[in-house]
């Protein structure tokens, strides 16, 4: 027995009430009439429970929104791989070749205003003169600027960009021997380099032999 | 079968049904009923209205766990907002209360006698006396519910009680009148 007048009382209270039979029938048979048949998630038996549809919703939309983030997750660090894996030279070549395939007009060099962060390298200074230029953009090497130059009666493209902005694996001068290409019926050489923090591209207009006499013929005479 | 031996018990993070909620909590909400109307029609009267607001406000409920104490909160807010109504024309309704068709049961208080004291209850001091036995709200919590003064829920507390102890004899050889030591902010 409690031995306390708040016990005794809320027991008196409490258990002295007789619950009616058939109390929660008739309950349930009261509530199943009130039910709204017309709406679905009104009703007593479907499955016994009532799942709170917005409160689904809001499950269905966290699930959704994860898996979303997920994907973003994998894409973003499936990008990042891909960038942070560095560029080797058959690489920089295919890209260079894509960029001087859809060179736009020329300007002239008087508008060119970045001389300084943009010196022609070496070998080529003292011989080349840079006739034009214009401003380029590439998907894997960034922004950057290409030359139109000339030496020797061989005309060339001088493509120079940062290479802070991608990780290349390239020689640190201008390679000996060029990549040759005739893909649209012209013969194009490009050798690529990295020198200082800039990624270099000549596509030399001709084969080897023009790109050797732009590049090497008169450093070797020296 | 009380509702402590059904079972079909709810997982607490699983969402309740209308019927799960009726059938563990019907007893005890009806038991509560009874004690406020003073009448077994009105109490089932108020049950069905009660278990009505409980299923169409279903997504209300947060934690299973708190079922029961947000079903006495319907039930009891239902019962005041009748009171209110009958408050509009002033008749004291002890009188006119249906005697209860209560089954004879082996007691050591008389039931009559407390039902009738119950009912002798002002309307404001018996609700503030249900809830602290039923709910087992503490002071504080009945004030803040009702929108009342702490001092207010202690001086209708205590004549509720009163009248409860003239007619719940002490039973010889029980203990001395305690307030209750187990809710916080309660006090005897």
């Amino acid at each position: 027995m409690n031995d306390s007048f708040d016990d005794r009382a809320r027991q008196a209270l409490f258990d002295s009430v007789h619950v009616p039979h058939g109390l929660e029938e008739r309950l349930l048979a009261f509530l199943a009439n009130q039910s709204d048949p017309a709406n679905p998630s009104d009703q007593l038996h479907p499955s016994i429970r009532r799942e709170r549809p917005h409160r689904q919703n809001r499950r269905r939309l966290v699930v959704a929104s994860l898996v979303g983030l997920a994907c973003v997750a994998s894409v973003i660090g499936l990008v990042r791989f891909m960038l942070h894996q560095p560029m080797d030279q058959s690489a920089v070549v295919a890209e260079l070749r894509e960029v001087d395939a859809k060179l736009g007009p020329w300007k002239q060099m008087s508008e060119f205003t970045e001389q300084e962060q943009y010196p022609v390298p070496q070998p080529l200074r003292s011989h080349v003169h840079v006739s034009q230029w214009q401003a380029v953009t590439s998907g894997k090497l960034g922004a950057g600027v290409v030359f139109q130059v000339q030496g020797r009666g061989v005309a060339a493209r001088l493509f120079a960009f940062n290479s802070a902005a991608r990780r290349v694996v390239l020689v640190d001068s201008v390679p000996q021997q060029p990549n040759e290409s005739n893909a649209s019926g012209q013969t194009v050489s490009m050798g690529v380099w990295e020198a200082g923090d800039r990624v270099y591209g000549l596509a030399v207009d001709g084969g080897t032999a023009e790109y050797n006499r732009l590049v090497w013929i008169g450093v070797a005479a020296r | 079968m009380t509702s402590q031996e059904r079972p079909e018990q709810v997982d607490q993070f699983e969402l309740p049904t209308i019927t799960h909620l009726v059938h563990l909590h019907h007893d005890a909400l009806y038991r509560y009923a009874f004690r406020l109307t003073g009448s077994a029609p009105d109490a089932e009267d108020l049950l069905q209205q009660t278990f009505l607001s409980a299923h169409r406000n279903l997504e209300q409920l947060r934690n299973v766990s708190h079922a029961k104490a947000w079903l006495y909160t319907i039930l009891r807010n239902a019962y005041l907002k009748q009171l209110r109504h009958r408050d509009r024309y002033h008749v004291e309704l002890a009188e006119e209360l249906d005697v209860p068709q209560q089954e004879p049961q082996q007691s050591w208080f008389d039931e009559e006698r407390l039902q009738s004291a119950v009912r002798c209850l002002p309307e404001a001091n018996r609700v503030v006396v249900m809830m602290f036995y039923f709910e087992e709200l503490s002071y504080r919590e009945i004030a803040d519910q009702l929108g009342i003064a702490l001092g207010t829920v202690m001086s209708r507390l205590s004549r509720g009680k009163a009248l409860l102890r003239r007619e719940l004899a002490e039973p010889p050889g029980s203990a001395p009148n305690r307030g209750p030591s187990t809710k916080q902010g309660s006090q005897s």
